[in-house]
Order: C-alpha cells, then sequence, then structure tokens
C-alpha cells in the first residue's frame, strides 16, 4: 500500500467535519473520490500533504504514506515528504502559480528541492526536459513567461511539472480540471494517465465529475458531508450505485439513467447540511428518497456483495 | 498626474488672488508703500492683464525657474527652498528607513504568528504609534533623551563648533568630505548624527506604526493565498515560504503605502518635526513665512511640494510594475 | 428592556473599540458635566503659581497649576471639550458636504464627477497639515479658521467611499430597477443608495475624527490655531515649552489627553471597520 489511512477525523475549530475515514490507495493505483462541493475532500487532501489551515486539526488511527509514519512525522519529514514521494495539484491552476515569479525560478526551485545540490545549469535543463515532458512547445521561451502570460491549460501543464519534479510515488490531483476548458480537461486527464503509466505513481483524483472519474480512476469512492458513503471498482460502482446519494450523482450525469441526453437533468433534492453539523443517524437522510425507522440509527460500512469489497453506508 | 499638476499651480496662483489684501502688497511687503515701485510691480507681475494671462505668465516663470522673491529675506524663494530641501530630505529619509527597517519585519512577524503575544504586542504598539500627536511625541523624546539622560542634544543639524562647507547640503555627506575630516576627525560626522536622532525617531513613529499594519494586513492576505499553498505543498522551508514566495507579493500594497507615507513623512513630519527641532528645513521655513505671511514662499513652497509629490507618485508607478509583472494585464482585466 | 440593551450593544463597536469607546464617553462627561458640577475655570489665575499636582482628588489643583496660576485640570478639562466639541462640528459639517458631493459624482458622472475627484485627488495628494497651514496662512490664523481650513481637509474621505458605493449601488438590478420603473432619481438614492453607505461613512467619521482632533491641536501648537488663553490642548502644549525642563508634567498632560482621545477614536474607527467593511472583516 502506498497510502492507508484508518480512522481519520478532522475537526475544524473543534467541530467534527470529516469523521473517521478508512481508506488505502495500493501503488501504480488511480482512486477516484467524487463528493459534491463542501463535503471534505480537499480537507483530506490537506490534511495526506500535512498542509491543513490553522484551526483545523486531524487525528487518525493509522495514516501512513510511502512507508512513513504521518502521525509521527515532525516538519522536517513533511517536508522531505511534500518535496519528495508525495505531490500535489490544484483546481485553479492560475492562482496556484505565484504571479511574481518566472515560471523557470518556479519549475527550478522544485527540481532543487528534490535534487539539493544539483547544478543551476542541469537545473534548468531538468525544468526543459519536464516541460517538454507536460507537452509544452517552446519549452525555453516558456521557462521565461510569468503565469499571468499563460493560459489555464498551461499552467495546469506547469503545476505537473513542478509535481513530478521529484518522481513522486503518490499524486493528489484535487480537481485538477474543474477551471478548465472541456477540450483542455481530457488532453490534462490524458497527460496525467501517461505519466502515471510511464512511472508507476499513484494518483488520488478528485472531482465533481463522475464521468471524469469514470473515464480514469479503476476504483472509486464516494463522500458525502465529511464521510465515505460507498467505495467499490469504478465500474461496478457506476453501474449499480448501492447508496441513494450515488445512484442520484450517477443519474444526475447527462445521457445516463436510459434518458436521451438533452432531457432534463436529475438532480438531488435538498442542499448540503454544512459539514460541521451533527446529524442524528444517517447524515444523508433530509435528502433521501429512500428513508425508513433504520435511517434514524448511524450508518456504518456495509459490505455490499458477499463475493466483492464494495462497500456502502447504507443499509438497503 | 499631469491634473494634479495643472491643480498645484492654480491652487498656487489664486491663494494670493483668494487672500484677503491686495495682491501686490502680498507679495512685494513693505515695498508697496512705494507708488513708483507699486505700479512697477503691477506691470512686472502683470496684474493688470486678465487672470487667464497672469495665470499663464505665472507658470512661464515659474517653468523658469523664477518664483518670485521672499519679502522677509528679498532673495529669490527658489533659491531659498532649495538651500533648505536637503536638511528636509535628510531627516525625512533617515526616518522613513528606521520606519520601514523596523516597521515591515514588525508587520511580518505579526501576520506570520497571528493571534500570538508578539502579534498582540507589535499591534498595539503600533496603533498607538499611529495615534500619536508628532509635536507632542518630539517634546516627550527631548524630556528623555536630552533633558533626562542627556545624551542627544535637543536643535540643530551639529554643533556650532563646526564649521562645515555646504557641498551637497546633506549634513551627513559633507561632514564627511576629505577637508572636514582632515580638521575635525569624524566627530563632526558623530555630531551630525546625534543631532539626527532624535527628530528622525520622532518622525519615523507614525510612518512606523503604519508600515507595520499595512505589511500585517498585507500578509495575511497574501499567506491564505493558493501560491503560498502550492509553496509548502512543494516541501519549501517556511522561511523561503514567507520571504520568497509571500512577501514579494506583499510587497505591493507596501510600497504603495511607502510612497504615500514618503510624502506625508517628509512634508507633515517635517512641518512640526522642524518646529521642535529647529531643524533648518523647508517645514520650519513654510510655518516661519506663514507667520510673517511671507506669501510668495508660501506659494512657492506649495508648488515645489506639489511637484515633489508627482514625482514620488511617478516613482512609486514605476516600483509597481517593477515588483509586480501582471500589473498592465491584471487592470485591464479587472 | 432587553430589546434596549440589545441596541446598545449593537452600538457598541466590539473588541477594543468598546474600550476606546468608554473612554471617548467618559471624555465627553468630563467634558460637557464636569463644568456644570465643579467649580472649574480654565482662565481664573490664583496666585501659586506652577504648584505641582496634589494627585488628590479632593484637594484643589489636583493637576497643578500652570504658569499663570491657572487650574491645569480645569484646562484640560475644558481642552477636552474644546476638542470634541470642534472635532464634532468638523465632521458634521465635512461628512455632509462629502456625503453630497460624492452622492453628485456618483449619480451624475461625467465631466462633474471628474471635477469632483479631480479636486478631492489634489486635496489628498497635498499632505494635510500643509494644506491646513496654508488655508491658514490665506484665512488668517485663528481658531475659526483653523476649523475650516480642517473641515475643507476633512471631505474627501467621504466623497472617495460615497462616490464608489453610489457607483457600485447604481449598477445593482434592483436599483436600475427602481429608476426603470419611474421612481425620482432622489428618492431612490435616498431609499436604496444611501442607506448602503452609511457603514462606511461611519467608519470614516471615527477616523475623521482622529485626524481632526489632531490637524486642530497641531495647529494649536504651531499657533496658527486656538490661540493662547483659550483652553485647547495643542496651544496649552505650545504654551508650557518653555517649562518643559522645570515642570514637564505641563507638557506631558495636555499631548497625553490628545493621545488617548485620538487613540480612542482610531481604537473605535478600526473596530467598526472590522465588523462594518465587509471587504476588510474578511480578513
Ligand atoms: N480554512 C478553513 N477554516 C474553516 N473551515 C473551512 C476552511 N476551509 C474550508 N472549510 C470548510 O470545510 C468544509 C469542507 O471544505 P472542502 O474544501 O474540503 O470541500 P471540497 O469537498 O473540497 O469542496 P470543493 O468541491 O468545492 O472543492 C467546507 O464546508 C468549508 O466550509
Ligand atoms: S441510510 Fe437511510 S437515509 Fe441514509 S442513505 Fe440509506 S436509506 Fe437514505
Ligand atoms: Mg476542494
Amino acid at each position: 500500500m502506498i497510502l492507508s489511512v484508518k480512522n481519520l477525523s478532522i475537526e475544524i475549530d473543534g467541530k467534527p467535519a470529516v469523521r473517521g475515514l478508512t481508506f488505502y490507495v495500493a501503488a501504480g493505483e488511480v482512486l477516484g473520490v467524487v463528493g459534491e462541493s463542501g463535503c471534505g475532500k480537499s480537507m483530506v487532501n490537506m490534511a495526506l500533504m500535512g498542509l491543513l489551515p490553522d484551526g483545523v486539526n486531524a487525528s487518525a488511527e493509522q495514516m501512513e504514506a510511502c512507508s512513513v509514519d504521518l502521525l509521527r512525522a515532525g516538519p522536517r519529514d513533511w517536508r522531505a515528504l511534500r518535496g519528495g514521494k508525495m505531490a500535489m495539484i490544484f483546481q485553479n491552476p492560475m492562482s496556484a502559480l505565484n504571479p511574481c515569479l518566472t515560471v523557470e525560478r518556479q519549475l527550478k526551485e522544485s527540481v532543487l528541492q528534490a535534487r539539493t545540490g544539483m547544478s543551476r545549469a542541469s537545473a534548468r535543463a531538468e525544468a526543459l526536459r519536464l516541460l517538454d515532458r507536460v507537452g509544452i512547445a517552446h519549452a525555453g521561451a516558456r521557462l521565461k513567461s510569468y503565469p499571468h502570460e499563460l493560459s489555464g491549460g498551461m499552467a495546469q501543464r506547469i503545476m505537473i511539472a513542478m509535481a513530478v519534479a521529484s518522481a513522486p510515488q503518490l499524486m493528489i490531483a484535487d480537481e485538477p480540471t474543474t477551471a478548465l476548458d472541456v477540450t483542455v480537461q481530457a488532453q490534462i486527464l490524458q497527460l496525467l494517465e501517461e505519466i502515471r503509466r510511464d512511472t508507476g505513481m499513484a494518483l488520488i483524483l478528485v472531482s465533481h465529475d463522475i464521468g471524469v472519474i469514470e473515464q480514469c480512476a479503476h476504483r472509486v469512492q464516494v463522500m458525502y458531508s465529511g464521510q465515505i458513503v460507498e467505495s467499490g471498482d469504478v465500474g461496478e460502482v457506476i453501474a449499480s450505485p448501492c447508496h441513494p446519494y450515488t445512484r442520484g450523482l450517477v443519474a444526475a450525469q447527462p445521457g445516463r439513467s436510459g434518458l436521451p441526453p438533452k432531457s432534463r437533468l436529475t438532480t438531488i433534492d435538498g442542499s448540503v447540511i454544512p459539514i460541521t453539523e451533527e446529524v442524528e443517524g444517517c447524515r444523508f437522510r433530509l435528502r433521501c428518497s429512500r428513508t425508513d425507522h433504520r435511517c434514524e440509527q448511524p450508518q456504518r460500512m456495509r459490505r455490499a456483495a458477499a463475493n466483492s469489497y464494495r462497500e456502502s453506508r447504507c443499509h438497503w | 498626474m499631469a491634473t494634479t499638476l495643472l491643480g498645484v499651480t492654480l491652487l498656487a496662483f489664486f491663494l494670493i488672488r483668494v487672500a484677503p489684501g491686495d495682491p501686490v502688497l502680498l507679495l512685494i511687503g513693505e515695498r508697496g508703500s512705494d507708488p513708483e515701485q507699486y505700479r512697477e510691480m503691477v506691470v512686472r507681475l502683470g496684474l493688470d492683464n486678465s487672470l487667464i494671462v497672469q495665470y499663464l505668465q505665472f507658470v512661464v516663470s515659474a517653468l523658469q525657474g523664477d518664483l518670485g522673491v521672499s519679502v522677509v529675506s528679498q532673495q529669490s524663494v527658489i533659491g531659498e527652498l532649495l538651500a533648505r530641501w536637503p536638511a528636509t530630505i535628510e531627516l525625512g529619509v533617515s526616518a522613513l528607513l528606521i520606519a520601514c527597517l523596523l516597521g515591515v519585519p514588525a508587520g511580518v512577524i505579526a501576520a506570520v504568528y497571528r493571534n500570538s503575544v508578539a502579534d498582540f504586542l507589535i499591534m498595539s504598539v503600533s496603533i498607538f504609534g499611529y495615534s500619536i500627536p508628532v509635536f507632542w511625541w518630539g517634546l516627550v523624546l527631548i524630556m528623555c533623551f536630552s533633558i533626562g539622560l542627556d545624551i542627544t542634544p535637543v536643535a540643530g543639524r551639529i554643533d556650532i563648533l563646526y564649521d562645515i562647507p555646504p557641498v551637497t547640503g546633506f549634513m551627513l555627506m559633507d561632514t564627511l568630505a576629505p577637508q572636514v575630516v582632515q580638521e575635525y576627525g569624524f566627530s563632526a560626522f558623530g555630531s551630525a548624527l546625534g543631532h539626527l536622532v532624535l527628530p528622525a525617531l520622532t518622525m519615523a513613529t507614525i510612518p512606523l506604526a503604519v508600515f507595520a499594519r499595512t505589511t500585517r494586513s498585507s500578509m495575511l492576505e497574501v499567506l491564505s493565498e493558493d501560491y503560498v499553498r502550492t509553496a509548502r505543498a512543494k516541501g519549501l522551508s517556511e522561511f523561503r515560504v514567507i520571504w520568497r514566495h509571500a512577501f514579494r507579493n506583499a510587497l505591493i500594497p507596501i510600497v504603495t503605502v511607502g510612497g504615500v507615507l514618503f510624502v506625508t513623512t517628509v512634508i507633515t513630519g517635517a512641518i512640526l518635526t522642524e518646529t521642535i527641532f529647529a531643524w533648518p528645513g523647508v517645514g520650519r521655513y513654510i510655518v516661519n513665512s506663514v507667520y510673517a505671511r511671507d506669501y510668495p514662499v508660501i506659494q512657492a513652497s506649495i508648488l515645489l511640494i506639489g511637484i515633489f509629490v508627482v514625482l514620488v507618485n511617478g516613482l512609486i508607478d514605476y516600483l509597481y510594475g517593477a515588483i509586480n509583472p501582471a500589473v498592465g494585464r491584471r487592470d485591464s482585466a479587472s | 428592556m432587553q430589546a434596549r440593551i440589545a441596541i446598545g450593544f449593537r452600538l457598541m463597536p466590539g473588541g477594543w473599540g468598546n474600550i476606546g469607546f468608554l473612554v471617548l464617553v467618559s471624555l465627553l462627561l468630563l467634558g460637557f458635566i464636569a463644568p456644570l458640577l465643579l467649580d472649574l475655570s480654565p482662565y481664573r489665575i490664583s496666585a501659586e503659581l506652577l504648584a505641582p499636582p496634589s494627585w488628590n482628588p479632593l484637594s484643589v489643583p489636583v493637576l497643578g497649576t500652570d504658569d499663570l496660576g491657572r487650574d491645569m485640570f480645569a484646562r484640560l478639562v475644558y481642552g477636552a471639550r474644546c476638542s470634541l466639541g470642534i472635532g464634532f462640528v468638523v465632521v458634521a459639517v465635512s461628512l455632509v458636504i462629502g456625503v453630497g458631493l460624492g452622492l453628485l459624482a456618483g449619480v451624475y458622472g461625467g465631466w462633474l464627477d471628474a471635477l469632483i475627484m479631480r479636486l478631492v485627488d489634489l486635496l489628498m495628494c497635498l499632505p494635510s497639515i500643509l494644506l491646513a497651514i496654508v488655508i491658514v496662512a490665506v484665512l488668517g490664523s485663528g481658531l475659526g479658521n483653523a476649523i475650516v481650513a480642517v473641515t475643507i481637509i476633512g471631505i474627501p474621505r467621504f466623497v472617495r467611499v460615497v462616490r464608489s458605493m453610489t457607483i457600485q449601488e447604481m449598477q445593482k438590478t434592483y436599483v436600475m430597477a427602481a429608476f426603470a420603473s419611474g421612481s425620482s432619481r432622489l428618492r431612490v438614492l435616498w431609499s436604496e443608495v444611501l442607506p448602503n453607505c452609511v457603514p462606511p461613512v461611519i467608519v470614516q467619521a471615527a477616523l475623521g475624527f482622529s485626524d481632526a482632533i489632531l490637524e486642530i491641536a497641531a495647529l494649536g501648537f504651531l499657533g496658527l490655531g486656538a490661540k493662547p488663553p483659550v483652553a485647547e490642548w495643542g496651544a496649552m502644549l505650545a504654551d508650557a515649552r518653555p517649562f518643559i525642563e522645570s515642570h514637564p508634567l505641563l507638557v506631558v498632560m495636555p499631548g497625553a489627553c490628545i493621545l488617548l482621545t485620538v487613540l480612542s477614536f482610531n481604537l473605535v474607527g478600526d473596530a467598526l471597520r472590522d465588523r462594518l467593511d465587509p471587504k476588510l472583516a474578511r480578513l
């Protein structure tokens, strides 16, 4: 396992937000994470990278990445991990690059972080190679650009170049394509897939878009309001979702659920409760269409079928 | 910029025409009692022309460096002002340096350790500094350091023992001129520095507080930006994250405020501080001219200070572009 | 009763601002009520010149007397009345003019806007104390003219916030809808635009108060504002300068009063800004 997490909980200002997450990622695997805005996906990613903001704290029974015990990691270990075996790319590439520094300086910084003591010239050569690797033409000229001179897709490619500079074993991509045009989205996803195949790194791919997950991921876990509500093999989960929330998500996809693509999209009624709010019983209860008396009890993850590892947080 | 300059010239021009009393008398003082001279002055000043022509004449002669003659000293105003300018700049720049060197790091510390004891202390001191009446603060410093501890002089730029030929007008430089060093050694420089300390500290107080506050809020804003998170995600040390990635971006508002402060420190500070410390600069000269109702001097001072402000603003715009490569693009995009 | 308490709390600026607020209320009481209750005169001359403070609230020159034998406590109390009173007049007048000009500039735009904003820029780019001195130089020195000068300098801050708020509001759909439905301009301004300007204007008023008090005191100190017998903190400070070595307290006290007042206004202003200005409060 490249990453294994057991009972990860995150508190925001002392109030529980993410509740008891247990999951793992195997080497070379793509784990898709879906869930609507505000359900805590980014919080979990930040916890994995040790980058939680002030006032937000994580605790867990076990949290291990790339054979490092994250629960016992000090600032130095975290830094080594971040600039080394783990890397992350973000939702909005334009704001994730420092507007005051050239691409060259930011990229070389990543290169030198991974390989201390490298000469300036070879760092530059490595930066050029990386730009080439992520499919940027005229790499030499691009090195001199400032972020505001780049398009969104190009900026995300550079973020990816920075992330792979250290040849990470695990990359976390937090909605890497949400801010991009559809055509660019596909290219970026393809690039990530290529790099993963070449380097054998594992990838956590976060997205709102279950279509993206279906296309790229091996396994998927669906999050709702700070909990994993369903997990399993991508194909199986999408073909026959167990949890009512997943069902809603899948049905909300255009061109699914037997409806012709242009017809009105199914949406899940009601709005999300704040992640820090306490709910008695199942957290999806207020929006679920299949509630009965059993839903008043807190739900735990159950095996959905005897012969598979699919799990769902619903009694059905 | 251009409109500001225009406004300043109009302000200076109308100053004496709005003031109660005969502008001729205001401009030439007692000499006006002689009817011969009075008529000559009316013609020379073009007061028999229309206002527009008068204004143009005023601007043209100002461009030629002729801003009239002081009523009090009968000397060329521009000469008198320029002779005092270096003293004011020397004081203002020293004060701003102190303010910047102490205020900016203090603001960064306050932002990085937000809500800590250090933050609380820095912000408390800063709001005091921000509210302090400069003229009183100068007196308090004199009480403590000159009267109480007797370690700094009370007034002037240098001990009267020293006879320093003005070369640059900047006392710190002039006292290091070879012949001065030959004659007095470095004691003249020491004396000049000693005289500079209290007024510079007095003047530095308000800008220091403003620097600390601006830096803190600017840093707080930048520290929550995505690219700071990226920098951390790269595994950079906190020191690099703060100084290389955050601070550089936080500089933009700091530079802007620094420019405004430069103007207000140099001028406002000069007017009050120079009066307290008998510092022979432009500020004290202006105040004395107001006492003496020396209108040509007041008029010329407004004009010169207006030009100074415009120049400083130009410099700030330039620095702004140098720090932030996206300036042009961003402005047009938003 | 509870509702009333709640309103009282809503008026409090919050945080450190509350302390500033309480100090200001005390100063106000001291300046305007104490003279009614106690036998205080800032001008009465006693035989005891430069008496040291007794620091005993029951014995009469609590804070001593000045070089003419006038009761320092009485003079400081009247100074509070003077500073707060003048501050109020200055802020009130510049607020009314500034808000009016800001609305004009924001609503009508065009050359009127350009003219007003150029004037505002001019006033803002020159250091305020210089402007005050120049205006006093033109009008002649004296407390009245100093008040006029400081009022003029206080106008731009209001023009700017009101203008930008107005322009912002005018682009909102409901304001456009109000115009489109034929409501008169004035009516829309009064009912839709002006209420939104209130919070930033209050913040500016608090900060304007502190600037006005500082500037009036500075002019008094330079001898261009209040003239000697008047019990004004700045002028008192100038009067006391010759005694800086022998009787430092005479210098310390009026300045400390100015500092306390200005500090309180700044605390209130900052707290209000944090609370009322959503853009800054976000930090
Ligand atoms: N710095 C913070 N302090 C306190 N609460 C926060 C902070 N950042 C986010 N939150 C809260 O945590 C919750 C989870 O946010 P998170 O960013 O993890 O959601 P997300 O699933 O990534 O959503 P999105 O799809 O929009 O990125 C949100 O409801 C938000 O209100
Ligand atoms: S447990 Fe009940 S409420 Fe929760 S998802 Fe299942 S059916 Fe819906
Ligand atoms: Mg997110």
